[in-house]
């Protein structure tokens, strides 16, 4: 058994690799600078200082550990140098890519690259007089230009309209005059010394340890999760947060679903095709058509307003009680404001786990043992819940490694209802926003979670039927 | 045998309220069970002796229902008789298991799979002698020392799956046994079982009923076993009492006609016969109107019925003669089959399971060659390796000078078009959502035989009619039949593409002797028309002598013996088949007068 356990658990590592491969993967590729979308909301105008503005880029490019190579090694052309992962910016260092992939030669275009840079920085350093003349700014406008530009008529046209730019104020052209020849001549440089052979050898890079996902995973690990875009807060501290109502809300609807839905599964089938099962199995499937969303909110407006003069239970949220009021109060207050909630989640789950029950049990009492009970002279009782019982449980074990993640998971519709900042809402918002960090732990932890619920759920099956046995002996 | 009334049974009737109408399982029947003798029902499948025994224990299952009748019990604390079908179900509880207890058919699946052995039978002391959980210990293990299990302790602690059938038998034997109950039914206790297990517990049973001076009723489709163990007989045809009497007289001058062909056609040992005599030869059954049933006899005693279809000794020798003229159409050399047993942590196989070590023999053209051996011998594998089904380790399969186990699919195809196979379970090898029709079809169409449907329509229509089923048949589904007419659905499919060779795998284990008779005879009427050679393989010695010219006995994946079968059972050579043939129900006046004598 423990064997077996160690076994299964050795095969979770590899596919949790490829998960969070996958998860990496994506995360890479989603749209957007994840730099800026860190950094927005919290600076002002970036535009106004572009020294100041660059080196905040860096810092939080750094700080986000986006100055490493991404992965343990690439497989790419020769020509793509292995410190190209060092170009902080994406959207320049895809533009850089696009010229290599035209010249193939490194060498030249880093040089060009650099020479947009200096112009900018000696245009930036420029007096304010001048700096916000017509031509600076179209200049200027048109330089930026550069960095996203990779054809050949593009940038001779941009620089065209630079030297004319230039030209239309002669203080202008001398400050950058020096800058603008170096400009040029890189250009050139880039133009005529191809080396596109390398474009065609394919070269391996190697990185070592020190990158970006294996920081990534690491950190996973050790349970560090990152900080949110969004609010800068510790990803594992917000999940936290949420996780507690979540669970708390799901384990009580859980809860009451199996109490209520299994007896009423068992006697549904002892009492098969009467009057009582198939009431039951009506009101049952009433209930699981009902969509939540409308019996919550029929649920608000009729139990926490005095409309209707039924004001039972408080209006929405999770009570305010500080944490130094007795538990006394704080457990009612809490249970007032979670019963609408856990009610709305438990009354549909009913009919699916009750029909499960009824099914296990019905295939159960028509097996011979069952009638080898009644023979012993076995009261129905007995018969039923210590014979058949047990053996109507493996269909509802089955359905435990699914519930799991399911707790997890939480639900949106209950929690924006009933204003509960639960996992459900906390995954909507991180993906309205952009959150990635937030987003994609939630993904490697669901599936850590799916696979742990399989596991508990094979290791039920070995407690409650001895049939199962995960011993390597026969 | 004293000749107390224990059990008076009258005019019980017990009906089944379907959606095609009411059905009289068990109609008006009337018997009485006195202390210490055994009552042997027999009847084949649907002659409602099963539902006799439920409805003694009123465990008829939904939506049967007792409709009429007294089932009087003659309790010895009691003065007067208990009506068990007027007692409260609370009362009717404390007989159950207590006074009156019951065996199952299926030892595999009656014990509950999630409660150990011991557990289950320390129950029934817990529940009617109040005991406590060591006391109940103690009795149980001492139970099972009485039934003959050894290591009672490991027996104790060890879940149903773990037993073999005949250790599940002796257990549920010993929970029966355990309030020594004054009444023990038994409903074809041994019947799933090998007959070297069948004799072990009919022993059992027999000495334990001497022991505790229990009334016995015992249940059996097969008059063989009934002789075995009974002092009367109830024969049941169709719900009904059709005869009963003493054991001897049953079986020395069986009255009714449908005793006579429940005699008759269990393959004899004694003799060789052309074909076996079944229910029809000796009665005409007609459903009248009103549901009754009426029967007409046919002329004739058992012996002028059996009489002209014995085949004499020097027949057969000169049909053996004639067969090993020709070069063999099958020949299997040092044949092995072994599966897997332990493996280590790298899924490397570190032990064997020898399932066939070491086998060879030849199969000629037009003989049938018997495969005998108890279950788990490897006969069945040994089949399966021949056709291809399973993989053989080493070895050669040659037939008709190809190397079987050397083709490829494409060739291996082509050769299965020779080459059928017959399962044991009607029920379980054909697909429920299919037609019969279409199951019949299906290898035709798999192996491109006839280019249209239609085509393939009407050889199926004409497969049905060889074996006895009515064209109207083609369109139901396989839940509409009986197991004999499974089984001939199978039969038919597997002539489907004009076979040569053909595997009989215990395809005829399942069925009821009576039933088994006719399936036999027609697989017999094939092979006279065909010209197939079978190779047949069963776990009883009598139905492999009958259909066989050479016999093969098989014990542990490997060959105990081959010969002629005749000869084999007259002189065993291997104390193995000694003992199987020692094992065989005789079902004869003589075995009767021998076991009444001890």
């Amino acid at each position: 058994m423990y064997q077996y356990l160690l076994k299964r658990i050795f095969i979770f590592i590899p596919t949790l690799l490829v998960i969070s491969l996958l998860a990496f993967g994506l995360s890479k590729m989603a749209p957007g600078d994840p730099v800026e979308l860190f950094l927005r909301d919290r600076s002002g105008d970036v535009e106004r200082d572009l020294i100041n503005a660059d080196r905040i880029y860096q810092e939080t490019a750094r700080y986000l550990g986006l100055d490493k190579p991404a992965f343990y090694f690439s497989i790419s052309p020769a020509a793509i140098p292995d410190t190209l992962h060092a170009i902080l910016n994406p959207i320049h260092q895809e533009n850089l890519r696009k010229l290599i992939q035209q010249y193939g030669n490194w060498p030249q275009i880093s040089g060009w690259y650099d020479n947009i840079r200096i112009l900018e920085y000696e245009m930036a350093a420029l007096p304010p007089a001048l700096a916000t003349g017509t031509p600076a700014r179209n200049v200027k406008a048109n330089l930026r230009q550069l960095y996203v530009n990779y054809q050949d008529h593009k940038i001779s046209s941009l620089l065209g309209q630079i030297r004319q730019g230039m030209e239309q104020d002669s203080l202008l052209k001398q400050s950058l005059a020096a800058g603008f020849t170096d400009l040029m001549q890189s250009y050139q440089r880039v133009k005529s010394q191809k080396t596109r052979q390398l474009l065609y050898v394919p070269d391996l890079k190697w990185f070592g340890l020190n990158n970006q996902y294996h920081c990534w995973l690491t950190n996973f690990m050790r349970l560090d999760f990152g900080k949110s875009y969004y609010d800068n807060r510790p990803v594992a501290d917000k999940i936290a947060d949420a996780l507690y109502w979540t669970i708390l809300i799901n384990c009580w609807a859980l809860f009451f679903s199996y109490l209520i839905a299994i007896p009423i599964g068992v006697f549904s089938a002892i009492r098969k095709d009467t009057f009582y099962d198939r009431f039951i199995t009506l009101l049952l499937f009433i209930l699981h058509s009902l969509p939540n969303f409308w019996i919550a909110t029929l649920l608000v407006v009729f139990f926490t307003t005095p409309e209707y003069g039924m004001d039972w239970f408080p209006s929405l949220g999770l009570g305010d009680l500080p944490k130094e009021a007795p538990f006394g109060d704080r457990f009612l207050e809490r249970s007032a404001h979670l019963f609408l909630p856990v009610l709305c989640l438990t009354y549909g789950t009913l009919a699916f786990i009750s029909r499960q029950m009824r099914g296990g049990v019905l295939n159960v009492i028509r097996q011979d043992y069952i009638r080898t009970a009644r023979a012993k002279g076995l009261s129905e009782q007995t018969v039923i819940w210590k014979h058949a019982f047990r053996n109507a449980l493996f269909p509802i074990i089955t359905m435990f490694a699914g519930v799991l993640p399911a707790i997890f998971a939480g639900s949106l519709v209950i929690e924006v209802i009933f204003n509960i900042p639960g996992m459900g809402k906390l995954t909507v918002d991180g993906i309205l926003s952009r959150d990635w960090p937030l987003v994609y732990a939630l993904l490697m932890i669901t599936a850590v979670l799916t696979m742990a619920g399989i596991l508990i759920a094979d290791i039920l099956y070995a407690r409650f039927d001895p049939r199962v046995s995960y011993s390597s002996k026969k | 045998m004293s000749q107390d009334k224990l059990l008076e049974v009258k005019n019980l009737s017990t009906v089944f309220n379907t959606i095609e109408g009411e059905i009289r399982a068990v109609d008006d029947i009337s018997f009485t069970v006195h202390q210490g003798e055994t009552v042997g029902i027999v009847g084949e499948s649907g002659s409602g002796k099963s539902v006799t025994a439920l409805s003694l224990m009123r465990l008829v299952p939904n939506p049967g229902k007792i409709i009429s009748g007294n089932i009087l019990y003659h309790s010895a604390t009691n003065a007067h008789a208990v009506d068990l079908l007027q007692i409260p179900e609370s009362e009717m509880r404390l007989h159950r298991g207590n006074e009156i207890s019951m065996i199952f058919q299926e030892p595999m699946s009656s014990l509950n799979p999630v409660f150990r052995c011991g557990e289950q039978v320390a129950e029934v002391l817990w529940l009617h002698q109040k005991m406590g959980k060591q006391e109940a210990r103690n009795k149980v293990l001492e139970l099972f020392g009485k039934v003959q299990l050894g290591n009672p302790e490991r027996i104790y602690a060890a879940y149903p799956h773990q037993l073999s059938g005949g250790q599940k038998q002796r257990v549920m034997i010993a929970m029966a046994m355990a309030c020594q109950p004054k009444i023990l039914i038994a409903d074809e206790p041994t019947t799933a079982l090998d007959v070297t297990v069948q004799k072990a517990i009919l022993d059992l049973m027999n000495d334990l009923k001497k022991e505790l001076n229990s009334a016995v009723l015992f249940i059996s489709h097969d008059l063989g076993v009934i002789a075995e163990i009974a002092d009367r007989v109830i024969v049941m045809f169709k719900g009904k009492i059709v005869e009963q009497g003493n054991v001897l007289d049953i079986f020395a001058n069986p009255k009714h006609p449908y005793t006579r062909s429940l005699l008759a056609c269990r393959p004899p040992l004694d003799q060789r016969l052309r074909r076996l005599p079944v229910v029809s030869d000796f009665m005409e059954v007609r459903q009248l109107k009103d549901g009754e049933i009426d029967i007409r006899e046919k002329n004739g005693t058992l012996e002028q019925v059996v009489y002209p279809m014995r085949i004499p000794s020097f027949e057969t020798k000169k049909r053996l003669l004639h067969l090993s003229e020709k070069p063999p159409i099958l020949e299997v050399k040092g044949l092995k089959t072994w599966f897997s047993g332990k493996k280590n942590w790298l899924g490397q196989t570190t032990e064997y399971v020898k399932a066939v070590d070491d086998v060879s023999f030849e199969v000629y053209p037009g003989e049938t060659l018997g495969l005998v051996g108890e279950s788990g011998c490897g006969k069945t594998t040994l089949g399966r390796t021949i056709l291809g089904l399973t993989k053989a380790q080493t070895g050669k399969v040659m037939y008709k000078g190809r190397s079987l186990l050397d083709m490829n699919d494409d060739q291996m195809k082509e050769i299965r078009q020779e080459m059928q196979i017959i399962f044991q379970d009607p029920y379980a090898s054909l697909n429920p959502r299919m037609t019969i029709g279409s199951a019949i079809m299906e290898p035709m169409r798999v192996h491109k035989l006839y280019v249209t449907d239609e085509e393939r329509e009407e050889r199926a229509l004409q497969l049905l009619d060889v074996v006895n089923l009515e064209p109207k048949y083609f369109h139901r589904y396989p839940h509409e039949f009986s197991g004999g007419q499974r089984q001939r659905v199978a039969i038919a499919r597997a002539l489907a593409l004009n076979p040569k060779f053909i595997i009989c795998d215990e395809s005829v284990s399942a069925l009821d002797v009576s039933v088994q008779a006719q399936v036999l005879n027609l697989l017999i009427d094939l092979r006279e028309k065909y010209k197939f050679t079978y190779i047949f393989i069963s776990h009883d010695l009598s139905v492999v002598k009958f259909m066989s010219d050479r016999m093969i006995v098989m014990n542990q994946g490997k060959i105990e013996e081959q010969g002629p079968a005749d000869e084999i059972y007259e002189n065993p050579k291997s104390a193995y088949t000694a003992q199987l043939i020692e094992s065989i129900p005789k079902g004869n006046l003589d075995s009767i007068r021998e076991r009444m004598k001890r």
